[in-house]
């Protein structure tokens, strides 16, 4: 679906600017016309930017964009030859670098890049029969990386599809491991308000210590790649993950002292066993999240007890 | 199965712009919420991030705000390079007898015949204004000294002198002190300084002026060697040869005796004059003692170039005689106090850094005096113990670390700390910041 423009670009004023990032874009090469450009600049400014962006925020924010690549992207979509080829002599091949990294496995990795590429030449769509995923790079960020993303994306959603038909097979040959489940359930008192005091501790949390802290401790990444993630060094993370764990820690115990429990029962809690103890860290994470799908979440709160 | 509804999860487009760092903070702050609590997208930003090759961009700078250590010794820095050129713009003279008399206690040859110091301090007194001793016993001295004025002046005027003091002989001479091998140390140090002194004339001046380049970055090198040798060398010009023999077996203690009444002659505080006194440099560890080798003048750096402008045909042999009488300060870790000794160990004096501070070991080299503690505590010192600064490994004293259990000193500027847990946090600017190494597998 394309977007909704909310933010109306003003051409009239930015005039100096969109002129400037024409040349700039080399729009002309692929066959885009200034006006055209203005209007691809004008339907990414007003996915993003608010409605009563001032004309100053409209141009740093048009200065940010990758106006070449966006260019690119726009040409291809409409079918350009010569986008197409300067697309593939840039991109063909770091996509399929990109594919066998994320797949781990080179038939894998080149069959996603393949289908990716389908989708870039164009995917059915409703109204006009077809439509190019690459009218979906906004040229916020850089396309190569887009196209990663796109592919890592596609990599998770069918390697979820998969797992998730796994997970069945399991549940079927492996029955013993899930009736241990009701075991759990069956909570001590204690637990319960080590859950309900967990679940607050993790509420006061920032969301980067959250995000921190659920990729260190749920997906079991290394601080390298965390940092890799946020662009930060990797000894920022390791501060991070420490300080959000110390403050996590104790907002925990002032939460259990306040329930009642006596420090030395609230260290005694805390000091039990992690895996002994029913809360599920990632299903409380997972709360939070407005989930239209409700499957998901005991999907999640499923992987969290295996 | 669609999981991925299009309003639910962040589009590709987002996710990259997250991962490239090109989001508004108020964006980017409602796609971290996401990710926090979305396993599948943390999935797709992590692959997508692995799959980047080598070399890809977008890695901002560590340093996410600011930091009160820079800050610190960015004010350390700024005040030594003031205090170098106001020293160099105003006249050397006027310079020169104030430093002098506060860098060391020792030399006031500004007043040699006013007082019958003591023999030391009387000879070193003497010293410059017997130059033409210098001549006598190496007619070309005063040639060679002005050509390493020169060279001095090069070497501060280019800024080469960490290179120059870290080149010329590597760091921290470090001396195992026995009772019963302060002779030998000494004598080493006299044939040491004699080699460097026929081997280049230049040396000591050069050196001279590196060492207070280096002050503040570097810390011991060549110039330490040059510094702890050059009061031993002292004696050698002209009829004062007799004087190696008499002053090489007399050691620190007597040295310091002597300096002490020199000093009570010249300031009535003698806690003054030992705190003033710019020698000596330890390293000690709880059990035996080390010293290195010691630096020079901890006064602010003008001096030894002040008294090289004084084109003076001694001017070399005051920056040696300035120096001399220097017992290498010890330093040692005893019963949970540090404490120093300028006297070869018969005295020990306890320091305390800062309340609640529980120090582990102490490593020095050069002007450089490093403490660690207990949870990760860390004080530096640059003027060998005079002031102190503490440092904070992570930036903020919020995280709990490890014990120091160890403090390598590779140079002055690199510098290993180790933790109990096993962390190694380096710096290799000399402390201003720290970075934790990876750890090895």
């Amino acid at each position: 679906m394309p977007p909704k423009p909310i933010y109306a670009l003003d051409v009239k004023p930015l005039a100096p600017v969109i002129a400037e990032l024409y040349l700039l874009s080399e729009a002309q090469k692929v066959g885009i016309t200034k006006e055209a450009f203005a209007g691809i600049l004008g339907v990414v400014a007003g996915k993003y930017l608010t409605t009563n962006a001032s004309e100053k925020e409209a141009s740093t924010f048009l200065r940010g964009l990758r106006v070449q690549e966006l260019v690119l992207a726009r040409a291809c979509s409409a079918g350009n030859e010569i986008a197409w080829e300067i697309f593939l002599t840039k991109f063909r091949e770091p996509l399929y670098n990109a594919g066998r990294a994320i797949a781990k496995n080179d038939a894998t990795g080149r069959e996603l890049a393949d289908s990716l590429y389908a989708d870039l030449y164009g995917m059915k769509s409703d109204d006009d029969g077809r439509r190019s995923k690459l009218d979906y790079y906004m040229g916020r960020g850089s396309l190569e990386g887009w196209l990663r993303t796109v592919l890592a994306q596609e990599f998770v959603n069918r390697y979820r599809t998969q797992k998730r038909l796994v997970s069945l097979e399991e549940e079927e040959d492996a029955g013993v491991q899930f009736a241990a489940a009701p075991a759990a359930a069956a909570t001590t008192s204690a637990d319960a308000r080590l859950e309900a005091a967990t679940d607050e501790a993790l509420r006061a949390l920032s969301s980067e210590d959250k995000f921190i802290l659920a990729s260190y401790f749920l997906d079991d990444r290394t601080l390298a790649e965390i940092a890799r993630m946020l662009n930060v060094h990797e000894s920022t993370i390791s501060r991070k993950l420490e300080r959000a764990a110390k403050a996590l820690r104790g907002e925990i115990m002032a939460g259990l002292q306040q329930k009642g429990m006596s420090r030395r029962q609230a260290e005694e809690a805390l000091e039990a066993d992690v895996r002994d103890i029913a809360v599920d860290v990632r299903a409380s994470l997972g709360r939070e999240r407005n989930l239209q799908e409700s499957g998901m979440k005991s999907f999640q709160a499923g992987k969290g007890q295996e | 199965m669609a999981a991925h509804a299009p309003g639910e999860h962040p589009e590709a487009e987002q996710l990259n712009a997250f991962a490239e760092n090109a989001l508004a903070a108020q964006e980017r702050e409602s796609v971290l919420t996401h990710l926090a609590a979305c396993e599948d997208c943390r999935e797709i930003v992590g692959l997508a991030v692995e799959a980047r090759p080598e070399g890809a961009p977008l890695v901002k700078p560590a340093r996410d705000g600011f930091r009160w250590a820079t800050f610190q010794w960015a004010a350390v820095a700024a005040s030594v390079a003031i205090v170098t050129v106001a020293a160099l713009v105003v006249g050397p003279k006027e310079t020169r007898a104030p430093q002098l008399a506060t860098s060391s206690p020792v030399v006031h040859h500004q007043q040699p015949a006013e007082a019958q110091p003591a023999p030391e301090v009387a000879e070193a007194a003497n010293m410059d204004l017997k130059a033409g001793r210098v001549a006598e016993s190496k007619p070309d001295a005063n040639a060679k000294a002005r050509g390493a004025e020169k060279k001095a002046a090069t070497a501060m005027g280019t800024g080469s002198g960490i290179g120059a003091g870290i080149s010329g002989g590597g760091f921290g001479g470090v001396y195992k002190v026995d009772e019963g091998q302060k002779t030998t140390n000494g004598a080493n140090a006299v044939t040491k300084l004699q080699e460097k002194k026929e081997a280049s004339p230049a040396e000591p001046a050069k050196a001279a002026s590196s060492r207070e380049l280096a002050y503040g970055a570097a810390g011991p090198s060549a110039n330490d060697t040059f510094y702890s040798s050059a009061p031993l060398n002292r004696p050698a010009p002209g009829s004062v040869t007799g004087g190696i023999a008499q002053r090489v077996p007399p050691p620190a203690p007597a040295a310091d005796g002597d300096r002490t009444r020199a000093e009570e002659q010249r300031k009535s505080s003698s806690e003054i004059s030992k705190d003033k006194r710019s020698d000596s440099v330890a390293q000690a560890s709880n059990e035996s003692v080390e010293v290195s080798a010691q630096a020079a003048t901890i006064a602010p750096a003008p001096a030894p170039p002040a008294s090289i402008k004084t084109k003076s045909s001694g001017a070399d042999m005051g920056v040696l005689t300035r120096t001399y009488a220097s017992t290498p300060r010890l330093w040692r870790v005893r019963s949970g106090k540090i404490e120093s000794s300028d006297d070869s160990g018969k005295v020990w004096q306890s320091r305390t850094l800062a309340k609640e501070f529980q120090p582990m070991n102490v490593v020095a080299a050069g002007q450089q005096v490093w403490v660690g503690g207990k949870a990760g505590a860390l004080f530096l010192s640059r003027d060998n113990g005079q002031t102190w600064t503490k440092i904070s490994l992570t930036g903020d004293d919020i995280i709990p670390l490890g014990d120091v259990t160890e403090i390598k000193i590779a140079n002055p500027l690199l510098v290993d700390v180790i933790l109990s847990s096993g962390d190694d946090w380096q710096t290799n600017d000399g402390g201003k910041s720290f970075r934790l190494l990876p750890r090895k597998p």
